[in-house]
């Protein structure tokens, strides 16, 4: 698992929540799309934060997927970085935003300096056509 | 001039305080920004200083030091802990590193040590004494591998359609409401509800947003003032 590969190299104790995504069937492309997300945050918090604990969760919120990642490191100014984010050197987060676009979601940051930065990510699902039909049997 | 690292020293013996001072003051590159008798008066000289380090006895007159060492770091995230104590049972060490201390140094132990390990936990690295070590490596030992994941199985029970009405209703709409969100009759938007209550052991409304609450499943923006 990427999280206590992660934890061991970094020190980072990630607490990992997952639910309900069993039932949504997701198309591989989502799955792997995800698993990115994820590891793209973990390293960004790894890179930059200074955290010494990150909190993943990952639900099924049908017809949504929410993920949430929070870290309690050192944060940055969102003003500053809304002004710097083209540039390269802030290529983590924005290739993030890059993944959730290409998946119809959304993302929100949050950050505050020393308090931490929390990341919310809403993509659509998308289900796995050979998957069992929708439970929308009661229309 | 490179800036001295800030260094608060939390103990209620004024002697060894003072002890402690002059033998960080004898290191290069520090410098004691203040001294705190109990939890108290340390929290809040941390809050108003923002030190790079506490230096923190266990056994503090007004509450523990592991207590002290949770709130300091939510208090203040640069700061780092490094427990000075008489204490060298193991569980007080794995309490004081599971609450957010990084360092630890018994009292027993020589100056050259303390300023060794001043160095490690500045440096954002982890440090425990040789003497106290080898008792929690064996202790660790005994810990069986804690798995970092953990899966809401309650919550895997609900269907798709569940887990919607749940997010609604958890974000404060009304039956018929939700009936027009998702074609569907304000029946059987009862039965999901009541599907969703039951699969979850939740009895009421408020239950049921704090469970959408605590997932992560609704927008309660903690931040805000």
């Amino acid at each position: 698992m990427f999280c206590e590969e992660f934890t061991e190299k970094s020190g980072v104790k990630v607490d990992f929540q997952s639910g309900g995504m069993k039932k949504l069937q997701l198309d591989s492309d989502s799955q792997i799309n995800l698993y990115r997300l994820v590891q793209e945050a973990l390293n960004n918090i790894g890179k930059h934060a200074n955290a010494r604990q990150a909190t993943i969760k990952l639900f099924g919120a049908s017809p949504n997927i929410i993920l949430r990642i929070e870290d309690g490191g050192k944060g940055f100014d969102m003003e500053a970085w809304e002004r710097t984010k083209d540039s390269e050197k802030r290529m983590g987060l924005r290739s993030m935003q890059e993944r959730v676009s290409l998946l119809h979601g959304k993302m929100m940051i949050q950050s505050r300096p020393r308090e931490g930065t929390r990341i919310f990510v809403k993509i659509p699902c998308q289900e796995n056509r050979h998957g069992p039909e929708k439970d929308y049997s009661d229309r | 001039m490179v800036q001295k690292k800030t260094i608060l020293i939390v103990d209620d013996h004024t002697l060894f305080r003072e002890g402690l001072r002059a033998i960080i003051e004898r290191g290069p590159g520090y410098e004691v920004i203040g001294e705190a008798g109990n939890s108290r008066e340390g929290l809040k000289m941390v809050d108003k200083y923002k030190p790079d380090l506490v230096l923190l006895d266990i056994s503090l007159p007004d509450r523990s030091g592991i207590e002290l060492t949770r709130d300091i770091v939510k208090l203040s995230t640069k700061t780092r802990i490094m427990i000075v104590s008489m204490h060298s049972k193991t569980d007080y060490i794995v309490r004081a590193f599971q609450a957010g201390a990084t360092g630890y140094v018994i009292k027993e132990s020589a100056a050259a040590k303390l300023l060794q390990g001043i160095g490690s936990v500045l440096k954002g690295d982890y440090f425990m004494d040789a003497a106290v070590s080898q008792k929690v490596v064996e202790k660790l030992a005994e810990i069986k591998e804690k798995k970092v994941k953990v899966t809401n199985t309650t919550y895997d029970a609900l269907t798709p359609r569940e887990q919607e009405v749940m997010i609604l209703v958890a974000e404060g709409l009304s039956t018929n409401q939700i009936s027009e969100r998702l074609y569907i009759s304000p029946k059987t938007v009862e039965n999901h509800r009541s599907r969703v209550m039951q699969k979850l052991d939740l009895h009421n409304t408020i239950e049921l947003v704090r469970y959408a609450t605590k997932l992560g499943l609704i927008d309660i923006d903690l931040w805000k003032d």
